[in-house]
């Protein structure tokens, strides 16, 4: 039997090798240690390069109720923001996800609404079927000073 | 050459790189126009964004619908002519930042193979230029591909931590596995069925999410041993190599016989993994089948056609290229559309000028026929599959809520000329003018 041809290219050249194996090497390692620094961190909500396949976010044992709150100066009650009317489906379920980012740049944008607005109130409240601890998160902007306060607690 | 250097540039049959680029990218440009097109009516919806990176939102515009149905066209049309032609560097690093840039625009989109296809773009920036004639003539052609080898390294690291995340409670106990299955009928059988052998559910549900894990390190072990397989004679390696194609394939077939969201996510794997796992002599049938319509035409060579002057030829091509780009971009009647087969077309028509000063007319030709091939079968598939409807009724959705009757009237009446056979909105649009001509003067 008559054997194959093979045509090899030849490899790039010993200079040009050792460029590209720096190369390899750093992306290498920064495709590692991207993913690590989510598995290292005690906040979990930003999966987005942890190569998670199933997300731990997407697919929860428990069930959220999100709701934002803006306070006028002076005032102990909070007006509801009305999430259904002022942002898409796809916003509040990140929204019930409790993605910081996004957290954060929708109680900006509230602080932005109006003049009026002195702090905006994002809370969310998860309940697990089997009635088992589960995550509830506040986060309160002050519009005027631009302080965030996150509070995290399992309850 | 040390080992590293063996491994890194050390031969490769030409045919894998090929075929895993040029199957990723016409899945790209399926995916891109079938798939994010229709879900582009979120964009910029309430005057809100939140873009992957923060230095993007302080650049950016607020992204828009007609921003990103038109960059997804764009960037379908882009995959598809590389995928026909092969394109250059050039192409291929547009490609990659428009691509990109679609996806991390806003966080809205959170696939996470979508940054996957980043990846993979990226090196196939750095892919040795292949055509199927280098691949299919010549025997077994072997080629240094770094870029390929670096792919298996990255597809490996994914699996790896795929695999560590399944180390946590709450899948190790099956307890994932359980929502993620617990809609589907046919799982539900076959799992009563094993459950017969004796096992108790719950150890069944543990065997079941650990050898997940496992099938995945197998996987993640297999890109970087296989990959190097052409230039070794070790019959474990190809075993191996069967074995993870087996898991690959079975693991991700899985996927899409469950209710969860991953949209083609499973597709490009096939692929990926087919490209490293099979047989060198089956991809280059595979490239010898796909390839052969265009080979056939290419060489029964249209007589008249070749006696034309080659300027004239280029022109004529080139000419009606971007006219059927152009026009195709005004028919699909999407937002964003019309501009961008305007610039898609204009973008041909400056090339053909350019080609018809320079010396690489025939190129400029081929591209200029893929792109024209490539319009009518986005044409042909949005005809076909409800991607307007899809898009219009997305759009419906989010007016319910936030907008007004006579806009979710309106998206209902745009949708409805797409509507696919028994799935016609008339009865809500009636119900809506109803209401509003009942409600005329409030």
């Amino acid at each position: 039997m008559a054997a194959r041809s093979v045509d090899t290219a030849s490899p790039p050249a010993r200079r040009l090798r050792r460029l590209i194996s720096l190369g390899i090497a750093a992306y290498l390692t920064w495709q590692v240690v991207l993913p690590l620094r989510y598995y290292l961190r005690e906040n979990r909500q930003d999966e987005r390069f942890a190569w998670r396949i199933f997300s731990a976010l997407a697919i929860p044992p428990y069930r959220c109720e999100v709701r934002v709150q803006e306070f006028a100066h002076g005032e102990q009650l909070g007006r509801e923001v009305n999430l259904a009317r002022t942002l898409h489906d796809a916003w509040t379920a990140a929204l019930r996800q409790g993605q910081d980012a996004v957290v954060r740049q929708f109680l900006h944008t509230r602080c932005g609404s109006s003049s009026l607005v002195e702090a905006v109130e994002f809370s969310r409240l998860c309940r697990r079927e089997d009635r088992a601890a589960a995550p509830h998160m506040r986060v309160r902007l002050d519009c005027r000073s631009g302080d965030l306060r996150t509070q995290v607690e399992m309850q | 050459m040390t080992a590293w250097d063996r491994y890194w540039f050390g031969p490769v049959a030409a045919v894998r790189p090929f075929v895993l680029e040029r199957v990723v990218l016409f899945l790209l440009a399926l995916d891109a126009w079938v798939q994010f097109v229709p879900h582009g009516a979120r964009y910029g919806a309430g005057g809100f964004n939140v873009a992957h990176f923060a230095w993007l939102d302080a650049v950016q515009p607020l992204p828009s619908p007609a921003l990103h149905v038109g960059l997804m066209l764009i960037v379908g049309g882009l995959a598809w002519v590389i995928a026909c032609t092969g394109g250059n560097r050039g192409l291929r690093v547009l490609l990659l930042t428009l691509y990109t840039y679609g996806w991390a625009m806003s966080r809205l989109d959170a696939y996470q193979h979508h940054y996957l296809l980043s990846l993979l773009l990226g090196a196939f920036v750095f892919f040795p230029p292949s055509r199927a004639t280098d691949v299919l003539d010549g025997g077994a052609k072997q080629v240094s591909a770094w870029a390929f080898v670096l792919v298996a390294a990255n597809v490996a690291i994914v699996y790896i931590f795929a695999a560590a995340t399944k180390t946590e409670a709450g899948w190790a106990s099956g307890a994932v596995l359980r929502q993620v299955t617990g809609t589907s009928q046919w799982f539900q059988y076959v799992w009563q069925w094993v459950l017969r052998s004796g096992l108790s559910d719950d150890t069944l549900w543990e065997v079941v999410a650990r050898a997940v894990a496992l099938m995945q390190i197998l996987i993640a072990v297999a890109y970087v041993v296989v990959v190097r397989s052409d230039a070794s004679r070790a019959r474990w390696v190809r075993l191996l190599g069967w074995g993870a194609l087996a898991a690959a394939v079975g693991f991700h077939g899985s996927l899409l016989l469950f209710t969860i969201e991953i949209r083609w996510f499973s597709y490009y794997m096939f692929a990926v993994a087919g490209a490293f796992f099979l047989p060198e002599g089956v991809l280059r049938g595979f490239v010898r089948l796909a390839t052969f319509p265009v080979r056939a035409v290419a060489q029964s060579g249209v007589r008249w056609w070749t006696r034309l002057p080659t300027g004239l030829r280029s022109l004529a091509v080139v000419l009606s290229a971007s006219g059927i780009v152009a026009l195709v971009g005004f028919h699909l009647d999407l937002p964003g559309a019309t501009a961008a087969g305007l610039m898609c077309g204009g973008a041909l028509a400056v090339m053909g000028l350019v080609a018809a000063l320079g010396n690489n007319a025939a190129r400029v030709r081929q591209v200029a026929i893929a792109a024209a091939a490539g319009a009518l079968v986005l044409a042909a598939a949005v005809h076909v599959l409800p991607v307007r409807f899809q898009y219009y009724l997305y759009v419906v959705a989010d007016l319910q809520r936030r907008g007004e009757p006579r806009q979710v009237l309106a998206a209902y009446e745009k949708a409805e000329p797409y509507a696919p056979r028994g799935q016609s909105r008339q009865r809500q649009i009636e119900a809506l003018r109803s209401h509003l001509e009942t409600h005329r003067d409030e």
